[in-house]
């Protein structure tokens, strides 16, 4: 059986009913650094990050039953943005997300890109909370809307329209920059 | 419509002929309406590149890996209370032995000088996890998802109570890993009805839809498998664009694997072409970034020796 060549959710009913380790396997590498970078941008700090997603790993296999149709990322990252939040709620100190655990760009810290991709990422951090989530989930985790509506419990259309504002809200913060650049 | 659902619906690509012309006539005959789509497409450009690079900590991604994996494989995890109950003994029993070990270090060394006594057993009780191969959870199978219970964490700790994933066995990816490159989201585009071994017409199909839906990894994977069925075609350069764009994509998704597979593939081309020189630097970099990512280049590092000699 060729495992790469399956849909997520086939390869989800083999573990689930077959218990495949192989289809485990290629579906965990489908989305472990995904999910892991999700959860460090939630957590904010690596400890943090790996805990949740050890959790996180361990239950998609023990609840593996309760799953039955529809999207497997949705399914997936709903229990993943549940553990962060339960993870953030326990915490008693929310630990600000550190810049240390950014890879450096490889781009002179001068140069016109760098500055407006650091401005980009300021400009998300600034974003009211459901706007930076349906963005984030879109552009950084790569879900469809559909996915990003079911994992946020909120309807297609909504999810579309977050994103959307989310982008202008960016634009209008950026857009002094984009002029001087011109 | 409004401007802004236009401009929603042309950032999404969802507008139908009507609305493009709509939106077109509109960007003609209002300059700030369409200085603002030029810069909501600056921003777009911005955000599909510009997803945090964080540090992936590979070691240990693959440790989780192995261990749910082994779960899956033993079926324990549906084992119930036998096979929670045995985890925690067996926690309990390595936290015990530990426990005692540090404790007899303690009393061993009770009464010398007092900087080693404060701090060997301390180094003592952190280090000795570092034995434990797998990661011993101890999450209840029947919790939802909202109400479980943290597991313990096995994982090897340094010094400073951080979890050191370079203690843990590297990975190395393409020793269990599948033949094909590994996707993602295949449903969004159609994935699995995309055999790797049929027409090249459904694989190009199955890229514009990938391409239409931004789905690097997608697009990455079929671009992949187009350009080396043009390569064993000796049809060198379509073989070369599919694989270029398979590159881009790659860096886009950020998926090494598929930067190291295309690169190697793109000096095999250029091999075949005869530019020597290329397929040596192409190599080298699959090779490179195969190391600096604890992936198996084996079949890169051979072709770059086969070269050289």
């Amino acid at each position: 059986m060729t495992y790469t060549l399956l849909s997520d959710e086939e390869l989800f009913a083999l573990v689930r009913d077959r218990e495949d380790e192989q289809a485990y396997r290629t579906l965990y590498r489908r989305y472990d650094k995904r999910l892991y970078s999700y959860c460090l941008r939630a957590m904010g700090n690596p400890d943090d990050a790996q805990d949740v997603f050890q959790t996180i790993s361990l239950t998609v296999f023990d609840k593996r039953r309760s799953f039955v149709d529809g999207s497997f990322a949705a399914w997936l990252f709903t229990i993943t943005r549940n553990m962060c939040l339960k993870a953030l709620r326990s915490r008693k100190h929310k630990v600000e997300f550190n810049e240390e655990f950014i890879v450096p760009e490889e781009e002179s810290a001068h140069s016109q890109d760098f500055l407006l991709k650091r401005a980009l990422h300021t400009a998300i951090a600034e974003l009211p909370e459901e706007f930076r989530e349906a963005l984030e989930l879109r552009y950084f985790d790569d879900l469809s809307y559909d996915d990003i509506a079911l994992t946020l419990s909120i309807t297609v259309s909504l999810a579309k329209v977050r994103v959307f504002r989310a982008k202008k809200l960016i634009t209008q913060k950026l857009s002094p920059i984009l002029d001087e650049l011109k | 419509m409004t401007n802004d659902e236009l401009l929603a619906g042309f950032l999404d690509r969802s507008l139908n002929e009507d609305q493009l012309i709509e939106f077109e006539a509109r960007k003609q005959a209002q300059p700030e309406f369409a200085q603002e789509v030029n810069e909501m497409l600056t921003v777009e450009n911005l955000l599909m590149e510009s997803a945090p690079a964080a540090s992936v900590p590979v070691d240990y991604l693959s440790s989780v890996e192995h261990a749910v994996a082994a779960k899956v494989a033993a079926g324990s995890a549906s084992g119930g209370i036998l096979s929670t109950l045995a985890s925690n003994v067996w926690t309990w029993i390595t936290g015990a032995a530990i426990i005692a070990a540090g404790s007899y270090f303690v009393i061993s060394n009770y009464g010398s000088d007092n900087k080693s006594q404060s701090a060997t057993p301390r180094v003592a009780l952190r280090e000795a996890p570092r034995t434990q191969p797998d990661l011993k959870p101890s999450i209840t199978n029947d919790a939802a998802p909202n109400s479980l219970i943290m597991g313990d964490r096995s994982v090897p700790q340094n010094g400073s109570g951080n979890a050191a994933p370079n203690r843990i066995p590297s990975r190395i990816l393409s020793q269990n890993a599948p033949s094909q490159p590994i996707t993602a989201n295949a449903n969004d585009v159609g994935m699995h009805t995309v055999n790797a071994d049929g027409a090249l017409d459904g694989l190009l199909k199955d890229l514009d839809k990938c391409r239409a839906a931004r789905d690097h990894v997608q697009c990455s994977h079929i671009a992949l498998t187009i350009g080396k069925k043009y390569s064993k075609q000796n049809a060198f350069s379509q073989a070369e664009q599919y694989l270029n764009l398979a590159l881009i994509e790659a860096q886009a998704a950020r998926l090494v694997e598929f930067v190291i597979e295309a690169n190697g593939e793109l000096a095999v081309v250029a091999e075949n072409n005869g530019r020597i020189n290329d397929a040596r630097q192409l190599y080298q970099k699959a090779v490179t970034l195969g190391i600096s990512n604890g992936i198996q280049t084996d079949k890169w590092s051979k072709a770059l020796e086969a070269l050289d000699k």
